[in-house]
């Protein structure tokens, strides 16, 4: 088959109270993407858009990037249109989440707040891996949008645009792969445990061939050794990750 | 790798050839003396050069020296504005916009061009990108024989045949036309 790598979802289940699925905050052990179980990935599951990808997750992670590009800057307002100099071209990311994404109803604010952090996360991570310099005087857009999500969906956000620029053919340095590493009270964790015991995590985004770290979001109070094993741990599990995205990717040659 | 054996390779694949004989091509990258592919697609060694050629093509932008196909959107006495469709024979995934200023419409007499016997909305006119111009458009210029417009109707809606590098007929009417008319080369199978 074409997912050779990957085990698909058997069937598909609605997004809350389905039988199986475990409840708001709890990840099984091999949930993670890093840990190279479980989940499925395909590029070009949007017909309309140059490149598209879909991140899925057993413990009902959904997440689904688009992306259009290159095309002309939209230079609306003044001062964009000022910035518009120079030979490299613009990366714009928006990330939204649908209302339905979690089991409670979000205030919009934080809603709003989300969506503006989200982007900002998801701009820094791919800005080290896209080659601006591809297509001077134009504009590439990354759309994402998380359908389903329960706290800890950035890491697939990465994933799943980094996999819709590679879909597009924009011209990367790398593919980013994204991880996410939590902590508890004992000490720093193997990416795949519960988050109820969670006392802070770290999601490292970091390009697989060389190991280098595009970005890093940290939560809760790391010590400065826990820190460094944190980014290490992570930096592994994107390898594995990043592996199984160059799979995915490989096998979406149509 | 040779040069008639081509396989796949994603963003930030190592290519494993040597990279002082070769140079880095279309979709690669030198980095720290290792050729890398920069794109998801078919990676290749011709005369020298790793190219890698992407499966999702198309994702190109107008370079300076391009030769490019434009339809005409507007035009005024000192510029024609017009929509930048295909780069070479590749077309683009969305319309860049270009402008072919009067002083670019030729090669000669550039002070006593008419914008009107030049282009007319809806020509399709091929051009070379000047320069990557303002904030808005590329400049354009059909300053060169093979260069101008490939495709025009007439008034009544008839392709026009082109009869000189600045008149063009209707084969219905008979009425000229006038346009600055590519001389484009004939090649016969």
């Amino acid at each position: 088959t074409k997912m050779a790598s990957a085990r698909r979802p058997r069937e598909s289940a609605p997004p809350i109270h389905a039988p199986g699925r475990k409840e708001e905050g709890r990840r099984r052990a091999e949930d993670e993407v890093g840990s190279g179980e479980g989940g499925w990935m395909q590029v070009g599951v949007v017909g309309r858009a140059p490149g598209s990808a879909y991140v899925e997750t057993p413990s009902g992670i959904q997440v689904m990037a688009t992306c259009y590009g290159p095309r002309p800057v939209d230079a609306v307002r003044t001062n964009e249109r000022m910035r518009n100099q120079g030979n490299r071209g613009k990366m714009k990311c928006h990330v939204e989440k649908t209302e339905f994404a979690g089991m409670a109803k979000v205030d919009e604010s934080i809603a709003q707040e989300w969506k503006r952090q989200a982007s900002g996360h998801l701009r820094k991570a791919l800005e080290g891996a896209v080659q601006l310099d591809a297509f001077p005087k134009a504009q590439v857009d990354v759309h994402v949008i998380v359908l389903q999500a329960n706290g800890d969906e950035m890491p697939h956000v990465v994933v799943a645009a980094a996999l819709a620029l590679a879909d597009a053919g924009i011209a990367m340095v790398d593919l980013v792969a994204a991880c996410h590493v939590g902590r508890t009270a004992a000490g720093t964790l193997h990416p795949n445990q519960d988050a109820r015991d969670e006392q802070g995590h770290v999601v490292v985004c970091c390009m697989p061939t060389q190991g280098n770290v595009t970005h890093l979001v940290q939560q809760g109070s790391w010590s400065a050794t826990q820190v460094l094993e944190g980014i290490d741990m992570g930096v592994q599990g994107c390898r594995n990750v990043g592996r199984r995205m160059r799979e995915c990717l490989l096998a979406s040659r149509s | 790798m040779t040069s008639d054996t081509s396989f796949a390779v994603c963003p930030g694949d190592v290519l494993h050839v040597d990279a002082s004989n070769v140079r880095a091509g279309r979709g690669t990258s030198l980095k720290d003396g290792c050729l890398m592919a920069c794109v998801l697609g078919d990676a290749t060694v011709e005369r020298n050069q790793a190219n890698v050629r992407p499966w999702n093509g198309g994702a190109r932008v107008p370079n300076v020296g391009d030769v490019v196909t434009t339809r005409v959107r507007k035009i005024n006495r000192r510029l024609a504005s017009c929509d930048v469709l295909c780069v070479g024979s590749a077309a683009l995934r969305e319309r860049f916009s270009g402008i072919i200023r009067v002083q670019d419409v030729r090669a000669t007499e550039i002070d006593k061009v008419n914008m009107v016997e030049s282009f007319r909305p809806g020509d399709v006119v091929r051009a070379v990108v000047l320069s990557m111009g303002d904030t808005r458009s590329y400049y354009l210029s059909t300053a060169r024989n093979d260069l101008g417009v490939i495709y025009a109707e007439s008034r009544s809606g008839v392709r026009l045949v082109p009869k000189s590098w600045e008149e063009m007929q209707c084969p219905k009417t008979k009425l000229i036309e006038k346009r600055k008319v590519a001389k484009v080369a004939i090649q016969f199978e």
